[in-house]
């Protein structure tokens, strides 16, 4: 507080002096008929000259920070088949945009330099010439049409890849703060879910007959509970509105997930392509030179999946699915002897501020050879054999049959 | 009210409202002196433009000083993550126990740094001041259309400032999702502190701020519209008005955009309805809400959004080319090309806010679509750069403060605007989306550039607004250390994007391949830069009141303003108000004067009305 207090009076005494300061500098030169409003020739001369200087100081500072970031050490070249095409094209932007940036900062401070205040000389009355002006439109707007043409083409082969049976689907599932991705299992097919079906065992919600059988008994014991809070505790004003909120939002949940029995009752639903499904929290392991589609979801808020080694980059929107296709091109061994950095890892990273810890929402990525990836996805338990043995502590009966 | 009338060819109708009585007879010559004006309706309740000029210009100022103090604060803490600070604790308290700033305080800062920078500084802060002050007497007008409205404009600015400084002092703390505050994060207290009390003035502030904003757009334009002098074609306004005057435009037709996406928000979040979310679960409950879509806020945000960055530039834009003219000795180069050039900006700026959106899930075709009408945006911003260089072409240039700030404005819109051809291409946004590519983007060709121009009017204008000079020693120190730290914080930050280092992120950059160096050099930049405008303030306030008198016309400039009295008075001009016979840009006409200008309000010489008539 003192040190404070002492910090405060030394930031006063400093403004009071600098004030009195500039009163005697100021009298000073009205006594020498300096007028305050003009400027004086040391004073263009000086400012030129340092325009001059920090032109030169801003190139150096490019040369310098592309000579040390702009490399494979510091910037990867792309791991993905899209990405290498996004690459190059970001190569011609580059030498657009550095050859422009060079030709009119010179120009812009050249000038400045060269036709500096001499009182000597009249400045030359040029108010327009339709000719030069026409060609700084035309020319930009040239280079843009290439420029355009060259994106929409290397957009449409990131947004529209050829289609390959063989594509791996997976999705990226995103909540406050960690993702979980999910394996399609032997059926390449990612089976239904829903926010209702969410419990803390079932984080991604998905839609089996068991874990239907557990979502109702879970929604169920916890409507009661809510339900006999509100109805006999003495609770204040406040606490007891969040209760009554929640038990209608208890009721609304259970409507849907007796929706979901029914149609698996009346044999409308099976309910049985996420039998297969695995979950996955540590690290996505993929294999290489399979195009991935990755499917994304969230379960709260706004995030977004940034696999920059990739060039993949898309939302997670509650409420709707998202994708992106890709085909990893270079395992993370390579990538670990290409960078000569035996630690190295893909990563995937949350992109969309979503909360307090969004800077730690990452996970690993590993790219391997395919029989890896098999071997890695075998060992995994599928998401019927979790349900089934969550239901075995609730005291379920299971409808799954394992078919292995 | 009294009925006003600017144009002398009409009888003025002598008003005998005493608040309002610009509207003068032109036999009157004590303008301003007749009737008493107390303390409070001279400072506070002022409706003299020129007042409300520079209210909005020092409320502006200190809003600017809050959100650049945040912007250290967390600099400190990206600089050394997690490193304790002491100077954080002094200010922050709570929210930086023991010297370290705490994650979600982080995000708030970022958020309501970015809030005040975007709308209390450079559009309230900017347009507010600029437009206020320099419509009416550029174009000869005696005030605004409506000074009443103006004086309210004010006043809802104000009160959102205040609203926007009182909730970084909420017990669950500021707004904190981002100053775009995307939706669910922003609808859901479960989801984010911040998304309680103070997302709810957050909005109540933005709200009023859009108030502001109609009422002060309204104003501009109908004086523009009606209030120009005789002779004052809208062909011989100066540029800035033309800048001022397309601003409004772009503001009054996208500010309700954001209105209307903020009742939205508010409407979820209060009263349950489900416009932004759908199939939620958050802190253990599924919520009822089904159906909406968080992406429509960020159409209605961005459609806003995207012209708000112009609503921001083109006021710079349009000081730059005034004060370049002027300390060139030269002509603007293309005037009618600045006003197309301005004209084509703001309407492209409508057509482009899906740029923002290109990894939200949008379709690739509607992606396509606003790469192409994004790029468009190149040529007309190039037509203004080179029409800028060559301004300075053969001219004969003075390096008052305000032209090294103006020079400055035209090195950074080039800078950051190339940047903006990657970004707009949908193919190479996915990777730069929401990394340090895209701050320093933005940072430089809209946060730095425009307040560069804000900085060129001031010292531009200062004499105009005070009667008295800055200090120019201070102002060249100012202006060459600010345009360094600028250039050092947001040039480095283009390579941490390359990278795909994002933004907003509180630590964890050692998995960028060690960027935490220039993290902290960066940093240090910023601290500079930070300091240095503790240098502009203290001349700004020390040169109000002790700085050296200024004369009639310090710059030898050929706009209306120069021509009223270094005393302000209400009404602006004692007698007549000037007729105007030129355009504004008459510098060093090769006519044989040892005199390098002509006043706008100067008769055609005998040579020039013969030359007029040849044509």
């Amino acid at each position: 507080m003192l040190l404070n207090l002492i910090l405060l009076a030394v930031v006063l005494l400093a403004i009071v002096t600098s004030a009195r300061l500039l009163m005697v500098f100021q009298f000073a030169a009205e006594l020498r008929g300096k007028k305050a409003h003009e400027i004086s020739d040391s004073e263009n001369n000086m400012n030129a000259l340092l325009t001059l200087v920090s032109l030169v100081g801003l190139f150096s500072m490019f040369f310098y920070l592309t000579a040390t970031y702009y490399n494979e050490k510091y910037i990867p070249g792309a791991a993905s088949e899209h990405g290498v095409e996004v690459d190059s094209l970001l190569n011609l932007n580059f030498y657009v945009i550095t050859l422009a940036f060079f030709i009119t900062q010179i120009l812009l401070m050249w000038f400045a330099y060269k036709y500096r205040y001499n009182k000597n000389r009249r400045a030359t009355h040029y108010a327009h010439n339709d000719k030069l002006e026409m060609i700084w439109t035309v020319i930009p707007a040239i280079v843009m049409a290439v420029l355009v043409l060259k994106g929409l083409i290397v957009w449409n082969h990131t947004t529209n890849p050829d289609p390959d049976k063989n594509t791996l689907n997976l999705e990226l599932y995103a909540r406050q703060f960690d993702w979980t991705a999910r394996y399609s299992g032997a059926d390449n097919n990612l089976g239904k879910a829903s926010y209702t079906m969410i419990n803390q065992g079932n984080i991604l919600g998905l839609i089996s007959a068991d874990a239907i059988s557990e979502q109702l008994s879970i929604v169920r014991a916890d409507s009661l509970i809510t339900d006999s809070t509100v109805t006999n505790g003495f609770l204040p004003a406040e606490k007891l509105d969040k209760e009554k909120t929640r038990l209608r939002r208890l009721i609304h949940q259970i409507r849907t997930v007796v929706a979901f029995d029914y149609a698996f009752k009346s044999g409308s639903e099976t309910y049985a392509a996420s039998h297969d499904d695995v979950l996955v929290r540590d690290t996505i392991i993929i294999p290489v030179n399979r195009p991935v589609k990755l499917h994304m979801r969230s379960q709260d808020v706004i995030h977004s999946a940034y696999l920059p080694h990739f060039r993949v980059h898309m939302y997670c929107v509650p409420g709707s699915e998202t994708y992106f296709a890709f085909k990893p091109i270079t395992t993370t061994k390579e990538m670990k002897a290409k960078l000569n950095d035996p630690d190295f890892e893909y990563r995937l990273y949350c992109n969309n501020i979503c909360g307090a810890t969004h800077f730690n929402m990452m996970l690993p990525v590993r790219v391997v050879s395919e029989k890896e990836y098999a071997a890695w996805l075998a060992s995994k338990k599928t998401f019927a054999e979790e349900t089934k043995t969550r239901l075995a502590q609730l005291g379920l009966k299971t409808n799954f049959v394992n078919n292995n | 009210m009294s009925e006003i009338t600017n144009n002398p060819a009409v009888e003025g109708h002598v008003g005998h409202d005493v608040h309002e009585s610009h509207a003068h007879h032109h036999g009157h010559d004590d303008h301003g002196h007749h009737h008493k004006e107390s303390f409070i309706t001279k400072y506070i309740f002022s409706q003299d433009h020129k007042m409300i000029a520079k209210q909005f210009l020092i409320t502006g100022m200190f809003m600017g000083l809050v959100g650049m103090m945040l912007s250290i604060f967390f600099r400190l803490q990206l600089g050394w993550p997690g490193q304790p600070m002491p100077i954080l604790e002094t200010f922050l308290g709570k929210w930086a126990p023991d010297g370290v700033l705490d994650p979600n305080f982080y995000l708030a800062a970022v958020t309501i740094h970015g809030t005040i920078l975007v709308f209390m500084v450079l559009t309230a802060g900017l347009s507010g001041t600029f437009s206020n002050l320099l419509i009416p007497l550029q174009l000869g007008a005696r005030d605004m259309a409506s000074p009443f409205l103006n004086m309210l404009s004010y006043w809802f600015f104000f009160l959102s400032s205040l609203l926007m400084l009182m909730s970084l002092f909420v017990e669950t703390g500021p707004a904190s999702a981002g100053w775009t505050i995307y939706p669910p994060l922003s609808a859901l207290p479960e989801a984010s502190p911040g998304s309680g009390l103070g997302m709810t003035l957050w909005l109540f502030s933005i709200i009023a701020f859009i108030v502001s904003v109609l009422m002060g757009g309204l104003n501009y334009i109908t004086t523009v519209m009606n209030l120009r002098t005789k002779g004052m074609s809208m062909t011989r306004m100066p540029l800035t008005v033309w800048a001022f005057l397309i601003t409004a435009i772009l503001g009054l037709l996208s500010f309700p955009v954001l209105l209307g996406a903020g009742l939205l928000l508010l409407f979820d979040r209060s009263m349950g309805t489900s416009f932004y979310l759908s199939d939620i679960y958050v802190s253990g409950q599924a919520l009822e809400q089904t159906g909406g879509s968080p992406v429509l806020y960020q159409h209605l945000f961005w459609f806003l959004g995207h012209p708000e960055v112009y609503i921001i530039l083109l006021p710079s834009l349009g000081i730059t080319s005034e004060v370049l003219a002027v300390n060139a000795r030269k002509p603007i180069f293309g005037y009618r090309a600045m006003i197309g050039s301005m004209l084509a900006i703001a309407f492209l700026s409508f057509i482009v806010w899906g740029h923002h959106m290109y990894v939200t899930g949008m379709d690739p075709l509607l992606g396509s679509v606003f790469t192409f009408t994004t790029l468009l945006i190149a040529i007309p911003s190039a037509i203004k750069a080179f029409n800028y260089i060559t301004t300075l072409w053969k001219g004969n240039i003075v390096f008052t403060p305000g032209m090294m700030f103006a020079i400055g404005v035209v090195s950074l819109f080039i800078t950051g605007g190339l940047t903006g051809i990657i970004l707009a291409d949908s193919a190479l946004d996915v990777n730069l989306h929401h990394t340090y590519f895209v701050v320093a983007h933005f940072h430089i060709v809209m946060g730095v550039a425009s307040m560069f121009g804000t900085f060129a009017g001031v010292y531009h204008w200062f004499p105009k607004m005070f009667g008295r000079m800055l200090n120019k020693k201070l102002g060249y120190i100012h202006f060459w250390v600010t345009l360094i730290s600028a250039y050092g914080v947001f040039f480095p930050m283009h390579y941490m994007g390359l990278a795909g280092v994002p933004r907003r992120y509180y630590q964890n950059f050692e998995f960028f391949s060690g960027f935490s160096d220039l993290n902290a050099v960066i940093s240090v930049f910023a601290i500079i830069g930070g300091l240095v405008q503790f240098v502009f303030v203290f001349n700004f306030f020390y040169s109000m009141f002790k700085g050296p008198k200024a004369p009639k016309n310090p710059w030898n400039a050929s706009t209306l303003e120069w021509t009223t009295p270094v005393e302000h008075i209400h009404g602006n001009w004692p007698g007549e108000i000037p007729t105007v016979h030129r355009w504004p840009y008459d510098y060093s006409l090769p006519n044989g004067e040892e005199r390098d200008f002509v006043p706008q309000d100067e008769p055609l010489s005998e040579k020039e009305k013969v030359a007029e008539h040849a044509h």
